[in-house]
């Protein structure tokens, strides 16, 4: 794991290699089973996405599995709250002090394909953003960069990537681009995002 | 009967209770049993551990910084102190200061002569007692050094380090590996581990590298950084333990 916590040009943690090989496994187990058709949606269906910003498939996992600990993502995910990570963010950064108190998570599993990324946006209502990303190895597909066009600042986001950084950020997803692969041979970018909120912040004061 | 008892001495808040736990699967196992905290208590330790010889205990954290002379092979399980602070920085600050009302006693009363430094704040007395854990763990003979990252990273490899240094069976069930084991009650209690675990009715789960700090991480709290620099120009020589 290479961790580290950047100031400019906004604060956001970036780590390589973030999830440990057996993590990976359940993540990859995970994402195999929801690559089948039809269990990833469309824009606009089932809180998938936003319609006009993009074209790619998603499922929100907290509407999925009424029982959270049958999904191997949900569980996995819970290290992006771990508490030395948070307290250590906190430490540094100050100002970030809520994401101490998120107690509300939506956790997406996201495919692109060829052509599709995400039109540039903000996710103002919630206030911490998590995507960690997966991939084919050898990588198949060029493009699929988060941007943040503010900024003029882009990661690459290679496999087992890891990025967080508040939601007032606007960002956006570069196209994909992949040739000779059908959507559901999964050549292309996998990202879990997760959208993290204080929703009852009246009980720290 | 074998007159030794393995013992398991930690600095807290390291995967110590993890690794009992695993342990019982295999021998008789103890974790923190009440008789272990005889010296926090000004009680005689010797008093009642006939009935504990033969098997594993671990002992409480606070345990390790005294001198002990118990028969047997022992394991220490530390995080280095860049790491330690971290996690410490990060726990329920009632159990930090329930911990410190005890660090008072020891500074007291058995203060470990190579330590000639005062703790000035709450962050310095949790320092203070992982520096009293070194010093007296390096003091004593037949300790298996173990730090909490090389123990998470490959628990069945740690495991048999252990399993060989204490003599006994190799551990094979890993089913527990990723159970929380912090909620589930095992320690304080006068039976064996694994008894506990039968009796409890849930068992929660967490992700497999819980517990898990990078160094690198740590030291990006600047007031971290620079307490395990002071603690490196105080104390040399135990520079390969801090980071």
């Amino acid at each position: 794991m290479n961790i580290q916590l950047l100031d400019n040009p906004f604060p956001h943690v970036l780590i390589e290699n973030f999830y440990n090989e057996k993590e990976l496994s359940l993540i990859q187990e995970e994402i195999k089973f929801l690559s089948y058709p039809n269990k990833l949606y469309k824009p606009g269906v089932h809180h998938a996405g936003t319609e006009g910003l993009t074209e790619s498939r998603a499922l929100h996992l907290e509407k999925a599995y009424t029982i959270p600990e049958l999904s191997n993502i949900l569980q996995v995910t819970k290290k992006t709250l771990d508490i030395p990570f948070i307290s250590t963010i906190v430490n540094k950064w100050p100002q970030l002090l809520r994401i101490k108190y998120v107690d509300m998570i939506i956790t997406k599993v996201r495919y692109y394909h060829n052509n599709e990324g995400y039109e540039p946006h903000t996710d103002i209502k919630h206030e911490f953003l998590t995507f960690s990303y997966f991939h084919t190895i050898p990588k198949k597909f060029s493009g699929g960069e988060l941007y943040f066009p503010e900024y003029n600042y882009q990661i690459e986001c290679s496999h087992n990537t890891f990025i967080l950084f508040p939601g007032y950020v606007q960002h956006g997803v570069k196209k994909v681009l992949i040739e000779d692969s059908a959507y559901w041979n999964g050549d292309g970018r996998y990202c879990i995002s997760q959208f993290m909120a204080v929703k009852n912040s009246d009980k720290y004061g | 009967m074998d007159k030794q008892i393995h013992q398991i001495y930690h600095v807290a808040r390291c995967g110590s209770t993890l690794m009992t736990s695993l342990l019982s699967t295999v021998y008789q196992a103890y974790s923190e049993p009440s008789w272990s905290a005889s010296f926090l208590l000004g009680i005689d330790p010797y008093k009642n551990m006939e009935s504990f010889y033969g098997s594993v205990v671990k002992f409480p954290s606070l345990t390790s910084c005294f001198e002990t002379n118990f028969p047997g092979n022992k394991v220490f399980l530390y995080r280095p102190l860049a790491q330690h602070l971290c996690k410490i920085k990060s726990v329920d600050p009632l159990w930090i200061e329930n911990r410190l009302r005890k660090t008072d006693y020891i500074l007291k009363k058995y203060n470990h002569p190579a330590i000639n430094w005062i703790p000035k704040d709450k962050l310095d007395r949790v320092t203070y007692v992982w520096l009293c854990s070194v010093f007296r763990m390096l003091d004593s003979s037949n300790v298996l050094w173990i730090t909490t990252n090389s123990f998470l990273e490959d628990k069945k490899e740690t495991l048999k380090l252990v399993c060989n240094h204490f003599n006994i069976p190799e551990v094979t069930d890993f089913s527990l590996c990723d159970v929380n084991v912090k909620k589930s009650g095992l320690n304080g209690k006068d039976i064996p581990v694994i008894d506990t675990f039968y009796q409890s009715k849930d068992i929660e789960y967490t992700f497999p590298s819980y517990g898990l700090i990078e160094t690198k991480m740590a030291l990006y709290d600047p007031d971290i950084q620079r307490r395990v620099e002071e603690i490196e120009n105080l104390f040399p020589q135990l520079k390969d333990y801090l980071y």
